[in-house]
């Protein structure tokens, strides 16, 4: 009994002294940002999280303001960045990120965003 | 974020399944050098068999669900590929799924320890995934031992229950049974003494701080700690006031009364589960 109220106890003060887990992965920043109007095209989306993301469960897509998807390829997933090149220049016009990512511990994330390219 | 009620409802038989075969595994240890306690594997043959399945079948189906929700690439098949052989999360699937068929086999043989090592096997491989999965080595171990220690005591109400009706209708004797249940008393206290801690350090790790009422998550955190108090409180009414009279010569008011304590703990454990099954899907921040 004794062992396990010292393994009690220690665990306790490793857990309080340790920073809290995000538990469920956010968006953190982006490019082009939330609600952001361009002059010009930008050159990639690039999506930052709180953490680390599964490459090969996560992805995104654009769609124009029609609800077109836009054939932008796969992104390329590293640590907790999600980025795609955008090789054709987009048109004017509004456009939405749809991303869907799993986190390392298995949770399914998913959200949108919106900018416009003003030329 | 959406809730899958597929994937809640296989969580919840799973967890409940392997739960009961661990619980009523370390019955048959308990019982081990108690005069003729019956140290067999306490579960029917067939019961056993079918709450093995069950885990087994809910495991894949919350599998396939998960892969379901995914459902970016190319299929389900390469979906199914990639979780299991191009992520992290791979291991801790293809061991639970391992150790699940060790389960099965260990119920054919019907060998106590065998079912509680590769029910053991089961619930501890459960530290690595979920929230605080991704914590070090902090966040599984904590997860691991509070599964482990959680089914040790809901599953154990199963076999509880068959130790009271057997002393009832007489087949056991009462005094057998006492011996049985002092055991299981004091396994109990060590077990809710690391429920309670490791619940308190996972909820540190994983809020921050304390639940709060005005969180999804915070209101079941709290609904399962409301839950777990009431468990505990009818397992100290047990342990001090009944089971010291289940081998005196007027136990059958207190075994009537431990029949009804333990229904109650075993609902209460079922929901427990059933908070779990849901707790661990949704975002622990989210309002």
């Amino acid at each position: 009994m004794r062992y396990v109220t010292t393994a009690a106890a220690l665990a306790l003060c490793a857990a309080f002294t340790a920073s809290a887990v995000s538990a469920h992965t956010t968006l953190v920043t982006s490019i082009p940002k939330e609600g952001e109007t361009l002059n010009a095209s930008p050159l990639e989306i690039r999506l930052t999280f709180s953490e680390p993301i599964e490459p090969l469960l996560s992805a995104m897509e654009v769609v124009g303001a029609k609800g077109e998807g836009l054939d932008i390829g796969k992104p390329m997933v590293q640590g907790a960045e999600m980025a795609i090149p955008l090789e054709g220049l987009l048109d004017a016009g509004i456009y939405k990120v749809n991303w869907h990512l799993v986190s390392m511990d298995g949770h399914r994330v998913e959200g949108a965003f919106a900018f416009e390219v003003a030329r | 974020m959406d809730i899958d009620p597929v994937i809640v409802l296989a969580r919840f038989f799973y967890y409940g399944a392997t739960s009961v075969l661990f619980g009523s595994s370390l019955f048959s240890l308990y019982a081990a050098g108690i005069g003729q306690a019956d140290t067999r594997f306490w579960l029917p043959r067939d019961a056993a068999a079918t709450l093995a399945t069950m885990a087994l079948l809910s495991a894949l189906i919350w599998l396939a669900a998960f892969t379901i929700s995914i459902g970016n690439l190319d299929g389900f098949i390469a979906t199914l590929q990639t979780i299991l052989f191009g992520s992290s999360l791979g291991t801790a699937w293809i061991l639970r799924l391992f150790f699940l068929a060790l389960l099965f086999l260990a119920v054919l043989s019907q060998h106590p320890l065998l079912v509680a090592t590769a029910a053991f096997a089961v619930l501890f491989s459960e530290g690595w995934s979920g929230h605080g999965a991704s914590a070090g080595w902090l966040g599984p171990t904590l997860h691991a031992v509070h599964a482990v220690c959680a089914a040790a005591w809901v599953g154990g109400l199963v076999a509880l229950a068959r130790v009271i009706a057997a002393a009832r209708t007489g087949t056991m004797e009462r005094r057998v049974a006492e011996a049985i249940l002092g055991r299981f008393s004091r396994i109990g206290l060590v077990v809710v003494l690391l429920l309670a801690t490791t619940g308190s350090a996972m909820a540190w790790l994983i809020i921050g701080g304390m639940p709060q009422l005005s969180t999804g998550y915070g209101r079941l955190l709290l609904l399962k700690v409301a839950l777990f108090a009431a468990m505990a409180g009818l397992a100290a009414i047990n342990r001090l006031f009944l089971v010291p009279k289940v081998a005196s010569h007027h136990s059958g008011g207190a075994l009537n009364a431990m029949s009804a304590t333990i229904l109650l703990e075993q609902l209460a454990g079922a929901a427990v589960l059933f908070d779990v099954a849901v707790l661990g899907l949704i975002d622990p921040h989210a309002r």
